[in-house]
């Protein structure tokens, strides 16, 4: 509590004014009592006629006083500041490995009763923004707890990475459009993402949940088949991954088509990979490869892909192919190149399997997956909508595959920003390079740069990024591969908790109780210039001083009606 | 001091017509009453049978007996007396202060305690307490006709100051009462109290009934702050500062010395009635005076 007008208290003279009145002008009337034996030696009953003799308390001089003093109090305008409204932003991890089941049921669950916890203590005033930090950032919920309570369980995990950059730059911009609001933002994570780019200050200081902690964890990382060079036969190419500490002798079974192919134990060391290549039947279509021991992350312990054998795909060519790229369409052995010229109708039953865009891209655009190679930077489609430049490399990305990324890094991409449709597989901090995504339904692999300027397509590189390109457009508009809704990032099977970043901010870090799990407390103290809160104005305060004001005014009706009775 | 004119609406007693005095002894005022006697004499009310004796009333002589029996029996009858009231008064000034005073409420109480007896054939005796040494004791009113003198003498009743009331009750009772009702009306203000008094007159077979007359302003006194006491009979002063404390301090010596008074009251077998004067008369005869079973 705080007075705002504390030289009020200056007034309480006038308490002690009351009392001398009392003490030397309180008038001592003559009463007639029927027996003054019974008023005798009472306790406290004073007698002499000494002026000096302190006045005895009566509910005359005490209403007086407390009256007074109460008027004075009011005067002083008490103040107590009010606990302003509160907006609360929960970034949820929704990333692959936060389905590992470490912690029962899950990493994910776990973050969901944190975030449920924490809405309990919010007032229906307060203002809470719930973000799905999942592969893109989503606002799941912008409004009162009750909405982001039941937004908060209906949401669910990914098998993606975590754009928790973004989720934070979201959430920090929706609380920035409130600055009349104490604001907090809480990240629920399992910290196990690699240490993302700066992000600048935050318009609220950033609280960390770390729920998790292991790495006991065996993943599929990497499967793709190819055809063999002489067209007779197909090879799997996989890779395992053990994330934990320790060796581990990894159960795996190869399908095809549902047909049992290969089984295997395969002995990984800690925190190492294994590549293994198994040969398939040129019919293979469907590949799986399961592992069948348990561990922490199920997830990743499935994998399926689309061979490339089976009947040749039609490919289109539109726009200026260099002779080098019409070169690597014909060498890839299951797609047949169409000749120039032969575009087929709207709605023929001969459309092609595949188109190519080099250097065009239509304003209706073909039907089927596409693949684009420089496309030109005035298209629409290729505005960046998204944070940042795409500067990224998913190294594990089926669109690198066995490519040397050194090469590509030093392409100049054609355009400047991430659109909204694509995720980016490899960028550089002047734009994306190598983007995949669905746009307007179909799947689509974006090569925005132009091979020739850099001489990249008389490399090596070229040919075996356009087969992982075709392939992977392919595998895309498979069916059976479409109803996958999301596809899983093998980043995310390493499930071990990083360093957390500092985002350019102080983060208060909270410790899993379960799991003892440390994110780093040294960071608490980094850039405390901007910790503080943009939104941590002074806080408001709420007089009080109608509550004395009242109580002065009864207590004096009091002291008229014991005046009136007793004169 | 002057004297109090105590408004008396005697218009109203007559709805204590069918009350009566209790009396723990018997009456011995003389025949015409309505109290029971150990004495047999002509009246109505039959007891037993007796043999003829010699000198008896023949027509007294239950002839019906002698028609069935052969022998001369007297029916044997209940003599009726009246009793003797004394009604004491306490005129001390201690009795005039209070809201409403005491002396007020004690002189309509012993005038409607005056119309019971004088409507029971009593002989009624009214006897104010005051320090004039030798209590002015009044006639006796033997007749609902004296009733308007009974009430005028109380009209002319004042606060007459400093009074030992221990003397006053030795000397109260007038010579040739005989086993007489003695109603003392009384705040019993006294340092000493009134075993002495009480002695006295339990020595006079008597039947002693104290009505302790009590203000509520000496319940709970609305004093604060510097006040001058002033003792109503003796004029004593006394400086106090009241405070809180000093008051519940007066409480609890008050409610001790009440309880005192019953005590000794009950101790020399007196029965002890405490009455407020803020309670109606009515309520007084007809409720707590009956309930106490000072009236029937």
């Amino acid at each position: 509590m705080t007075l705002l007008a504390p030289l009020a208290l200056v007034g309480l003279l006038v308490p002690a004014a009351i009392y001398l009145v009392h003490w030397f002008f309180g008038s001592r009337r003559r009463v007639r009592v029927p027996a003054i034996f019974l008023w005798a030696d009472l306790p406290r009953a004073s007698t002499g006629r000494s002026r000096r003799r302190w006045p005895p308390l009566t509910w005359l001089l005490l209403l007086q006083l407390l009256g007074a003093i109460l008027a004075v109090v009011a005067l002083a305008r008490p103040a107590t500041p009010a606990d302003p409204p509160r907006h609360l932003a929960l970034v949820l991890d929704a990333s692959g490995s936060m389905q590992a089941t470490d912690v029962a049921p899950s990493r994910f669950e776990a973050a969901r009763a944190r975030g449920v916890d924490r809405l309990a203590d919010l007032r229906p005033s307060d203002l809470v923004t719930l973000v799905r930090a999942g592969r893109e950032a989503t606002v799941l919920a912008n409004g009162a707890p009750d909405g982001a309570r039941s937004a908060l369980a209906a949401a669910q995990p990914g098998a993606g990475g975590a754009a928790i950059r973004e989720a934070l730059a979201l959430a920090s911009s929706q609380i920035s459009a409130t600055p009349d609001r104490t604001g907090q933002i809480v990240l629920l994570t399992d910290a196990a993402f690699p240490p993302p780019d700066q992000i600048g200050p935050m318009a609220a200081p950033v609280e960390i949940v770390a729920v998790g902690g292991g790495s006991e964890n065996q993943a599929i990382t990497a499967l793709n088949v190819r055809i063999d060079p002489s067209g007779h036969g197909q090879t799997a190419f996989v890779e395992l991954a053990n994330q934990a500490d320790h060796a581990a002798r990894i159960p795996m079974q190869l399908t095809a088509d549902g047909a049992p192919l290969d089984d295997r134990q395969v002995d990984v060391a800690a925190r190492t990979r294994a590549r293994l290549s198994i040969p398939l039947p040129v019919d293979a279509r469907h590949v799986t490869v399961r592992l069948l021991g348990h561990d922490a992350l199920a997830l990743d312990d499935v994998r399926e892909t689309v061979a490339p054998g089976g009947p040749p795909r039609d490919v289109l060519v539109l726009g200026r192919a260099s002779d080098s790229l019409q070169r690597a369409l014909e060498s890839i052995p299951v797609l047949r190149v169409r000749p120039p010229g032969a575009v087929p109708a709207q709605g023929r039953q001969d459309q092609p399997d595949l188109t190519v865009l080099v250097g065009v891209l239509p304003a209706q655009l073909p039907p089927g997956p596409l693949l684009l190679v420089d496309p030109p930077a005035t298209s629409a489609r290729l505005l960046g909508v998204g944070l940042g430049n795409g500067a990224r490399i998913l190294a594990a990305h089926p669109l690198l595959q066995g490519l040397d990324l050194g090469a590509l890094q030093g392409e100049t991409p054609s355009v400047g920003g991430v659109p909204g449709w694509a995720h980016v597989v490899l960028g550089s901090l002047q734009g994306p390079l190598v983007m995949e995504g669905r746009l307007e339904g179909r799947p689509v692999v974006a090569l925005t740069f132009d091979p020739a300027v850099s001489g990249l397509d008389k490399s090596l590189a070229f040919p075996l990024l356009i087969s992982n390109a075709t392939a992977y457009v392919l595998a895309q508009a498979d069916p059976s591969n479409a109803a996958t809704a999301e596809a899983f990032d093998p980043a995310e099977s390493d499930i071990a908790p990083r360093p957390i970043p500092t985002f350019g901010l102080v983060l208060r870090q909270a410790q899993d109780e379960r799991t003892g799990l440390d994110l780093g407390a040294s960071r608490d103290s980094a850039h405390p210039e901007l910790g503080t809160s943009q939104n941590s104005a002074h806080p408001e305060l709420v007089e009080g001083w109608k509550w004395p004001l009242a109580a002065a005014l009864v207590v004096l009706g009091a002291e008229w009606l014991v005046f009136a009775r007793r004169g | 001091m002057p004297a109090v004119t105590v408004p008396i609406a005697i218009d109203t007693f007559g709805r204590f017509d069918r009350l009566a005095f209790v009396s723990r002894r018997q009456a011995r005022a003389g025949p015409g009453g309505e109290h029971r006697s150990r004495r047999r004499a002509p009246s109505t009310d039959f007891v037993d049978y007796r043999p003829y004796q010699p000198g008896d009333d023949f027509r007294r002589v239950d002839w019906n007996v002698f028609g069935r029996l052969g022998s001369l029996q007297v029916k044997v009858t209940e003599a009726r007396e009246s009793l003797d009231v004394v009604l004491v008064l306490d005129c001390s000034s201690s009795m005039a202060c209070g809201q409403p005073d005491k002396l007020g409420f004690a002189t309509q109480l012993v005038a409607a305690l005056g119309y019971v007896a004088v409507a029971r054939s009593d002989v009624v005796r009214i006897v104010c307490l005051t320090n004039t040494g030798t209590p002015p004791w009044s006639r006796s009113f033997g007749r609902r006709a004296r009733m308007p003198e009974l009430v005028r003498q109380l009209a002319q009743v004042a606060p007459a100051g400093w009074l030992d009331i221990n003397a006053g009750l030795s000397a109260c009772l007038p010579d040739g009462v005989r086993q007489p009702l003695v109603l003392v009306v009384s705040d019993l203000l006294t340092r000493a109290g009134v075993a002495l008094g009480l002695s006295a007159l339990r020595a006079r077979q008597t039947d002693v009934v104290v009505l302790h007359v009590v203000s509520p302003d000496e319940l709970d006194p609305r004093l604060a702050g510097e006040v001058e006491l002033v003792d109503a009979e003796t004029s004593e002063l006394l400086e106090v500062g009241v405070s809180l404390g000093t008051l519940a301090a007066y409480r609890a010596r008050l409610a001790t010395w009440l309880d005192e008074r019953e005590a000794e009251c009950h101790a020399h077998g007196v029965r002890y009635v405490r009455l407020m004067t803020d309670r109606p008369l009515e309520s007084v005869m007809l409720d707590d005076l009956r309930r106490s079973a000072v009236l029937r």
